[in-house]
């Protein structure tokens, strides 16, 4: 509850500072990024994404699409597909679907593993009819390659979005519509844009809820798995948070030189499941983008 | 002795003489400055002062606002100041006595909008 206090001061202040900024403008029709419906874009470059599993594979990150599509209601933005229900000058709410990300860390060939610089991953027991108490003491290490498959799914959800200048506040729930993992989560992020010259930077520092349902599906270990061995873990929700970075600059008419960085901070939840070993997840990219 | 070297600076100089062209090789005749107006994104019409300055000796020339007459060089001028209210982007000719364009320069019409980052839902670079 501290960090997310934390989170929410730090908010603030990125917003405090954003009222000082300049507008930053544009040529309409010319060079403003509202002109266009479409605007795709790919980088090519070199960056990894941190596994925590147990014997989960850090993740290459070689080629990263940026494909948004935006019209006055429907819009379509790395993946999800929404339709905004209300949008003035400062706030949106948005009706929309988009996959749940959660299982990239178990399926190396996800497309979020292809694509995404970031997954998010989802603390202490809670009821879990799939495990039975009282089994054996759990091992501290499990590894990912023993449980069995982790499966996709499709989230509902309704976002917010609130403009203040520079800065911008984000908050989505979202709610599993596949009958996955039956539960839900939660998003609050914020967002700083900047110039520094040449270059363009992003920060977005988040916090995320996960519910039991959707963390236990994930992250724990259920009667069905090792059942041999006898081992169980029911993993519990709860807030994790993270900061996300950007840095471009422009090289070319259509090319950007882009960095992008961040780490998310596992929940407690998370953290004490056998199949975690690490903390966090951090990633990094460096390359070349293209924006058609 | 002296005047061959004389003739010989003489041809240098105006062998070296050299005209400004544009990047299609034309010979640029006059100078429009400013050429672009901007304008809030909620205005529909700019007020510009233009100022036009003949860059050749000639200067029995017009100057047109696509085929409105807007003021012609007097005497041994070669400078003109105008201002002109634009409502889209228009072209300037400058005409000779007989109606033919000798040179055009296009002036923009252009609005200012703020940058509306948050038409993003997502952060960019995300998919997925």
């Amino acid at each position: 509850m501290v960090k997310v206090i934390g989170f929410i001061i730090i908010c603030l202040q990125m917003i405090a500072f954003a009222a000082y900024a300049e507008t930053i403008v544009c040529t309409k029709g010319k060079d403003c990024p509202q002109d266009k419906a479409w605007d795709i874009g790919l980088a090519i470059g070199l960056g990894m994404r941190t596994n925590p599993l147990v014997d989960g594979d850090t993740i290459p990150l070689i080629v990263l699409p940026d494909i948004v599509y935006s019209n006055k209601h429907i819009y379509f933005d790395n993946g999800e597909l929404g339709w905004r229900a209300y949008s003035n000058e400062t706030n949106k709410l948005s009706v929309f679907v988009s996959p749940n990300k959660e299982s990239a860390n178990f399926s190396f060939w996800h497309s979020a593993n292809i694509f995404t610089p970031i997954t998010n991953v989802g603390s202490g027991p809670v009821d879990n009819p799939d495990v039975d108490e009282g089994s054996a003491e759990l091992p501290d290490n499990v590894s990912v390659n023993d449980i069995a498959k982790r499966k996709w799914a499709v989230d509902l959800g309704l976002r917010w979005q609130w403009q203040y200048k520079r800065a911008y506040l984000n908050l989505a729930w979202m709610n599993d519509i596949s009958g996955v993992y039956k539960g839900s989560h939660f998003e609050l992020a914020t967002s700083f844009k900047s110039t520094i010259q040449d270059w363009t930077i992003l920060i977005s520092p988040y916090v995320k809820w996960h519910s039991d349902k959707l963390s236990n599906y994930y992250y724990s270990i259920r009667k069905a798995e090792l059942v041999e061995q006898g081992y169980q873990y029911s993993a519990a929700g709860g807030w994790q948070y993270g900061i996300q970075t950007s840095l471009s600059k422009t090289i070319g008419k259509h090319w950007n030189l882009l960095i992008l960085a961040g780490t998310l901070r596992l929940h407690d939840g998370m953290q004490k499941s056998p199949l975690v070993e690490t903390n966090t997840i951090n990633f990094g990219f460096v390359g070349a983008a293209y924006r058609f | 002795m002296n005047k061959l070297l004389f003739l010989l600076i003489l041809i240098f100089f105006v062998g070296v003489e050299a005209k400004a062209t544009n990047e299609t090789g034309q010979e640029i005749i006059w100078r429009v400055e400013p050429d672009t107006c901007l304008v809030a994104d909620n205005i529909d019409q700019c007020l510009i002062g233009i100022n036009i300055t003949l860059l050749v000796n000639n200067n029995d020339y017009c100057v047109f606002l696509d085929d409105m007459k807007q003021a012609c060089f007097l005497d041994k001028d070669q400078f003109l100041s105008l201002s002109i209210q634009l409502r889209k982007n228009q072209t300037l000719n400058l005409r000779n006595t007989n109606g033919d364009i000798l040179a055009q320069h296009q002036l923009q019409f252009s609005r200012l909008s703020s940058i509306n980052f948050s038409k993003r839902a997502r952060l960019p670079w995300s998919f997925f």
